[in-house]
């Protein structure tokens, strides 16, 4: 019996280790934009400087 | 760089526009205008070009006139911008409407390669916000401002943006909101299986008293974190003496709540925590659902908004930047070309041209001259002048109408809405239905009666009742967005199914302004020719439109023609020596007649006028069909900044309008908008400029009518999109379909509640049957309303 009470509350601690990680994201702003990162991941990493002025051919 | 002649069919490399016969040619690319092509040059100079290959033509195009931001140097101002100062970092985050694609993402993160006092910017294409990060000791806040002019992307700049970040912080607060109920909902669930399956768990009291007291855990953040606005919106209520829908849904949770723990403590039964937090899930989703809005659309904005923040002014001969709101009478500023005047003022210098667009939604030049009063709102078109201020900003003509009274009132009274006139006959209701029933087990079996009692609230509590106006509000307000109209909120579908009188603003809202010249007057090929060959040279609006109506009107050659002499005076006109003879362009002074104000652009050969060029003013397609489809549910009224030149016209052409009304001014218009509403009549205001502002905030639904939406829109309920004018009718329908929809889940959920009252009455009410009963009645409401609203839109052929 004991072993089941210490596994639901191994699954509670579980489920609001969960629910504290949503809350920090979400109060540190993580999803106020969701559509800007989706676009900027596509850019070409190209640094500044007229070297790599050209990308690399796919 | 080089002026090409031909006009072949080509497309600006930097916005996509047209090319018209004065395009213009760099780097083998083709440009319409020098402010697109100056826009390529920075970035081919920074090495960004990259911009163009992420999409085809991104850019926006440029308007030759760029406003100035010199008033940013004022500490004052440039504090209230700022989010961060220090000596070496400043933060600051610009609004710019411009922004819509990956391209513009792109370039606006790599400001650092134009200018190395940009330490960091972040786009956000959502909001249409850019966040800078950059050094003060290389870069000025107006420099980076100018910076981001001369790519194309000007920010707006205004002092209320700290509006947007509280509703942010509300938005989030309501996430979490909904996190924590689900969390706990899931979990109380699990933990009550045992119930719903009837195990026996009194084999072992202990797991049995383990299981109880931890969902008791469970439901203390839902009862203290989740449901505070529902009771915070009740004790408002009940405190203002009325009882809104919060009412009876804080009585439910608290008779839920209260019941549980009391039936857990006395080890008696399981409770219906499992309900409450179910409940409140469900609840707050709704809520979140109705409460997304178009937060990146203004909706209130006063004429703080649209004036600029500050203003160069005289003080014995030295400029200085002062903040508009200080302005005293008899203060003598000086208004650059296309600035707004920001107060009523006399004009100092000889002459000057007034653009009340701003104003009045017509674009019109009005040329004034030394000594003649000017209206807060204008533009000031020419070179810069001297401006002697004559009453406070606050004072002005335009700014008294937000001082009137009706600015102040709120003017969505919650208690008109008719979710709320319903719970209050509900609560009473609810409550006797209650009272009576435990009266009754009182004589029957008096230990039941408070069980009876609290069953009553538990299952009337009107969870599926509160669940269909957000829903079905919410869909609408998402299917009128899809149609390009933008509601402020949920709760103006509700105002608007009641409107009986729609009174439409003519000019901007009814009319259009093309962009397209009409030419008054005759013209040979010859003088055509001369002209367009002129008009080449300037890059002005007016000119190229002017070369565009010759274009089309003649089979133009301006190359054989000789120029010589060409002179461009801003605000003025263009003159020039073709062919020998002197040719002008432009308004009444500048080509020396007395002509009216609203002459437009002259052309005079030789010191003889030969005709001017007007801007047409249309009606917008689709009118008389809109009034006819319109005037069977409503009454309709027109009114009019105009002189009634237009009297006949408009009466032939839309005779179903009941009233039509011209010369009104900002505060007619809102008295005619509330005589109607004191004859008892609901108001719908269409308008569209600044002197709308008053009738659209004095009438019961007030419609702002744009083509464009994120610009110059005042204060208002709603943002049309002028395009989809014609809908009207389909939008007032759908509006008014909401309330049938309303009822019907009302009904719907009515019959729930009988079901479930049948057995709360009769002292039968299991926690397994609330569990299951109050979660489907909730699910079923929201997905009827749902689809209803899609129904009624599909029917209504809107998307």
């Amino acid at each position: 019996m004991l072993l089941i009470i210490g596994l639901i509350l191994i699954s509670l601690g579980l489920g609001v280790g969960f629910l504290v990680a949503f809350v920090w994201a979400a109060r540190t702003g993580q999803f106020d934009d969701t559509d800007t990162p989706a676009r900027r991941m596509l850019f070409d990493q190209t640094t500044s400087g007229k070297k790599n002025k050209k990308p690399n051919g796919f | 760089m080089k002026l090409i002649e031909t006009d072949e069919d080509v497309k600006c490399f930097h916005c996509g526009d047209q090319c018209h016969l004065n395009y213009v040619q760099f780097d083998k690319k083709h440009f319409c205008c020098l402010g697109c092509q100056s826009v390529y040059q920075i970035l081919l100079g920074s090495d960004l070009v990259d911009y163009y290959s992420l999409e085809s033509t991104p850019g926006l195009p440029q308007s030759s006139d760029k406003l100035k931001f010199n008033y940013l140097e004022n500490p004052e101002i440039s504090s209230q911008v700022l989010d961060f100062a220090s000596e070496s970092l400043e933060k600051v985050r610009f609004f710019i409407p411009s922004i819509h694609c990956s391209s513009c993402i792109w370039l606006l993160e790599n400001l650092h390669r134009i200018n190395q006092g940009v330490l960091l910017s972040r786009a956000n294409i959502g909001e249409k916000v850019v966040a800078v990060d950059y050094d003060p000791r290389i870069l000025t806040l107006s420099d980076l401002v100018q910076l981001l002019v001369s790519i194309g992307y000007e920010p707006v700049i205004s002092l209320d943006q700290q509006e947007a970040k509280t509703d942010h912080a509300a938005d989030r607060a309501l996430i979490l909101k909904i996190a924590v109920a689900g969390f706990c909902f899931g979990n109380i669930m699990l933990l009550s299986f045992p119930d719903y399956l009837g195990l026996d768990l009194r084999i072992d009291g202990q797991l049995a008293s383990w299981f109880k007291w931890i969902t008791v855990a469970l439901s203390i953040p839902v009862l203290a974190y989740c449901s505070s606005d529902y009771f915070k919106s009740a004790v408002n209520g009940l405190r203002q003496r009325y009882l809104n829908i919060d009412v009876p849904i804080a009585l439910g949770i608290l008779a839920l709540a209260g019941r549980s723990y009391y039936e857990i403590v006395f080890d008696i039964g399981t409770g219906y925590l499992d309900s409450l937090a179910g409940l409140l899930f469900l609840l707050l989703i709704g809520r979140w659902f109705q409460h997304r809005t178009y937060n990146r659309l203004s909706f209130s904005r006063d004429f703080k908004s649209y004036f600029p923040l500050a203003v160069s002014k005289l003080d014995e001969g030295r400029e200085q930047s002062v903040l508009v709101g200080q302005l005293q009478a008899g203060d003598v500023i000086m208004i650059r070309n296309s600035e707004l005047i920001p107060a009523d003022c006399v004009l100092l210098d000889e002459i000057a041209g007034v653009d009340y667009s701003f104003v009045n939604g017509e674009s019109r030049e009005i040329a004034r001259r030394r000594g003649s009063i000017v209206f807060a709102g204008g533009r000031h078109i020419g070179l810069s002048a001297r401006y002697q201020v004559q009453k406070p900003v606050s004072q002005s003509y335009l700014t008294q109408l937000w001082n009137h009274h009706s600015f102040r009132e709120q003017k969505h009274d919650p208690r008109e809405l008719m979710i709320n006139s319903i719970s209050k006959y509900f609560t009473v209701v609810v409550l006797l239905l209650a009272f009576s029933a435990a009266f009754y087990w009182l004589f029957i079996d008096p230990s039941r009666s408070v069980f009876v009692f609290t069953s009553v609230l538990i299952v009337a509590c009107p969870c599926a009742l509160a669940m269909t106006t957000p829903f079905t509000l919410g869909t609408m307000v998402n299917v009128f967005g899809r149609n390009k109209l933008y509601l402020k909120n949920a709760q103006v579908i509700d105002k608007m199914a009641n409107i009986s009188t729609l009174v439409f603003d003519k000019t901007g809202t009814l009319t259009e302004l093309k962009g397209k010249m009409v030419l008054s007057g005759s013209l040979t090929a010859d003088m055509a020719n001369m002209l367009a060959a002129l008009a080449v040279h300037s890059n002005h609006p007016v000119s190229r439109n002017v070369l565009l109506l010759l274009k089309d009107q003649f089979n133009l050659d301006p190359y054989t023609c000789v120029v010589s002499d060409f002179k461009e005076i801003p605000g003025m006109g263009i003159s020039g020596k073709v062919n020998g003879s002197i040719i002008k362009l432009g308004n009444a002074t500048f080509v020396g007649t007395n002509g009216s104000d609203d002459a437009g652009t002259l052309l005079s050969v030789d010191g003889k006028i030969n005709g001017n060029f007007k801007y047409s003013m249309d009606f917008r397609e689709g009118l008389g069909a809109l009034f006819r489809n319109l005037t069977k549910g409503f009454r309709l009224a027109l009114l009019s900044g105009d002189s009634d030149y237009q009297r006949t016209e408009l009466e032939n052409k839309f005779p179903l309008l009941e009233q039509l009304s011209f010369r009104q001014s900002p505060f007619d218009k809102l008295e005619f908008v509330s005589n109607l509403q004191k004859q008892g009549e609901k108001v719908m205001m269409l308008g569209d400029g600044l002197n709308d502002a008053g009738a659209l905030q004095q009438s019961d639904v007030g419609i702002a009518v744009t083509d464009q939406t994120q610009h110059f829109t005042p204060a208002s309920d709603g943002i049309l999109h002028a395009s989809v004018l014609g809908q009207l009718p389909a939008f007032m329908k759908l509006a008014r379909c909401s309330r049938v929809i309303i009822v019907s889940g009302f009904v719907c959920s009515f019959l729930y509640n009988l079901v479930g009252l049948a057995f709360a009455v009769s002292g039968n009410l299991s926690p397994l049957i609330a569990a299951v009963l109050m979660p489907t009645s909730s699910i079923s409401i929201v997905i009827f309303t749902t689809m209803a609203v899609k129904l009624a839109a599909v029917n209504l052929k809107l998307n």
